[in-house]
Order: structure tokens, then sequence, then C-alpha cells
């Protein structure tokens, strides 16, 4: 049968396409369990203010706090006995707190919130270009639109959580001492370049599915 | 669009039905459809080739450039 017989009308079929359904599945699956997340997480918000729940738990800072030398352990005999020198320097530590009033305590848990607002909406786009490969038509300018769409989010994400609420918790924190050193909110430990990587990758990924998008209708009503 | 497809006419001249004419070529019919009604946006040189062998014609007698403005092609974006 010659290569004209193939019908050019209507979604393209693409071999492998019915493959995808589990991917939609899974993504399904993954939003649910974050928005059901996000839910709790803005009961939570709401039923933990101390002023009628005193008990409310800590919350925890990406914090470190820098020991004075005259503080910080010294290593044992017969461990240090292989090295030559040794010192400990700096000190990390996992800061737990609970804010005095409540709105700070709402703040910070408003901003965690966020993110996790952030990762549902880019599983909801995501969950739509899943959806349009499992029925073989992905190569569409309103896919090319999400995937942007969802770069920008992963972009926002990956600067937002060091960022923002880094800075919200110095501020919320400031001026907090230990031992007369200064509690600095450790920003790098929410920094993650594979974050920031993803953003990029898919922001590429949009520009090849809109360029896809005007191949298939190039191609589209060939005959 | 300024070209047009006179595959009616030549299927009426030859005598040949939109279902012959699919089966022999290899087109479906919707295709065929889609040609006849003027709303390719494109045809392939095989698809031509295939044609005019079946109907026994040259390419000038089904196609016909009808000078004029382009129409708008709407994109689904």
């Amino acid at each position: 049968m010659s290569d004209t017989s193939r019908e050019s009308h209507g979604p393209d079929r693409l071999r492998g396409a019915h493959g995808a359904g589990w991917l939609a599945r899974l993504l399904t699956l993954a939003t649910a369990a974050i928005g059901a997340l996000l839910v709790a997480g803005v009961l939570w918000l709401l039923v933990s203010c101390p002023l009628w729940w005193p008990g409310a738990p800590r919350l925890p800072l990406p914090a470190s706090v820098e020991l004075p030398a005259a503080a910080a352990p010294t290593p044992d005999p017969a461990a240090a006995a292989q090295l030559e020198d040794i010192a400990l320097r700096h000190l990390r530590a996992e800061v737990e707190v609970r804010f005095a009033g409540p709105w700070r305590q709402w703040l910070y848990v408003f901003f965690a919130l966020q993110e996790l607002a952030l990762l549902v909406v880019a599983l909801l786009l995501l969950r739509h270009v899943v959806s349009d490969l499992s029925r073989g038509n992905v190569f569409t300018h309103a896919n090319a639109r999400r995937l942007r769409w969802l770069g920008l989010v992963l972009l926002v994400e990956a600067i937002y959580a060091p960022g923002i609420s880094s800075a919200l918790s110095q501020w919320l924190t400031g001026g907090l001492t230990f031992a007369g050193e200064p509690l600095r909110i450790d920003w790098r430990q929410s920094l993650g370049g594979a974050g920031l990587a993803s953003a990029w990758i898919v922001l590429v990924l949009s520009e090849a599915f809109r360029q896809g998008a005007d191949l298939r209708e190039e191609q589209s009503l060939t005959v | 669009m300024p070209i047009k497809v006179h595959l009616d006419l030549m299927m009426v001249r030859r005598g040949v039905s939109l279902t012959d004419l699919s089966a022999r070529v290899g087109i479906t019919m919707a295709n065929l459809s889609i040609l006849k009604n003027n709303k390719a946006r494109a045809i392939r040189l095989g698809t031509l080739d295939a044609l005019c062998r079946e109907l026994d014609c040259q390419p000038g007698e089904l196609l016909e450039f009808v000078p004029g403005p382009p129409e708008e092609e709407a994109f689904d974006r």
C-alpha cells in the first residue's frame, strides 16, 4: 500500500501512543496524593493556631549555628591518632521553632504550602500533556504552552524555596543568637541544581513541542 | 486557496467513482474527499502521480491556478 494511503486528517496515530496510559494514571495518583497533602496542610494551618492549641508542634527551619571554638567538641584521642590535625569549624544543627504569635506560625506554614501548591500546578499541567500523549496527539500549540508554563513554575519553585522562604525564616527569627553566635538560615541546604536544570530542560522541550506543532500543522490536510 | 482541484470533473469524465478511485490509488476516501472539496492544504507528488496514472490525465488537468488573494489558513493555536 502506498504511503499516500495513510490518513492525514485527524490526530496523528503515533506508534505506542496507547502505552502512555500508565504514565497518565501514575500522574493522576501523584497529583491526588500531593493535593491531599495540600488540603491536609491547609487544615493543619487552621487548627494549629497557638491561640487554641498551645501545644502546636515546632516547625523546622533550614538553619545553622556557628559554634564558637571554645564550645566545639574535641575528637577522642584514639580516633584522632591517624590524623595529624583536625578541627571542627562549623556545626550545622536542625532547628525547630514554635513562634510566639499565631501570625508568624501561619505565615511560615502558608509559604511552605505555596511550594506544595506550585507542585500541584506543575503536575496538573503535566497530566494534560500526558493525556494527549495517550491519545497520540501530543504535538499541539496548547501542549507547548503548558510545557512553557511548567518550566516557569519549576523555575520559580527552584528559586523560591531557598530564596523567599529562607529570607522569611531569617526575618521571623531575626536577632536570635546561641551562645553569642547568631542563628543563620542556611539557604544553601534548599538550593538544588537539579530543580534549576529540570526547569531549563522543560523550557527547551516546550520550544521543541512548539516546532513539532508547526510541523504537524504543515503535515495535516496534506493528501 | 488559489489552486483549484478538478478531481470531481476528471472522475466524471473517466466515469470513475470515489470508491473505485480510492481503491485504485490507495488513498482513503476521506482524503480523496478532502482533495475533491478543495480542503487540502498540500498534495504529495506521489498522490498526484497516482491520480494522473489512474485518471489518465496531466497534472494541469487536475490542478488550476485561479489568481486572487490567498485564503487565510486557520491554525488551531
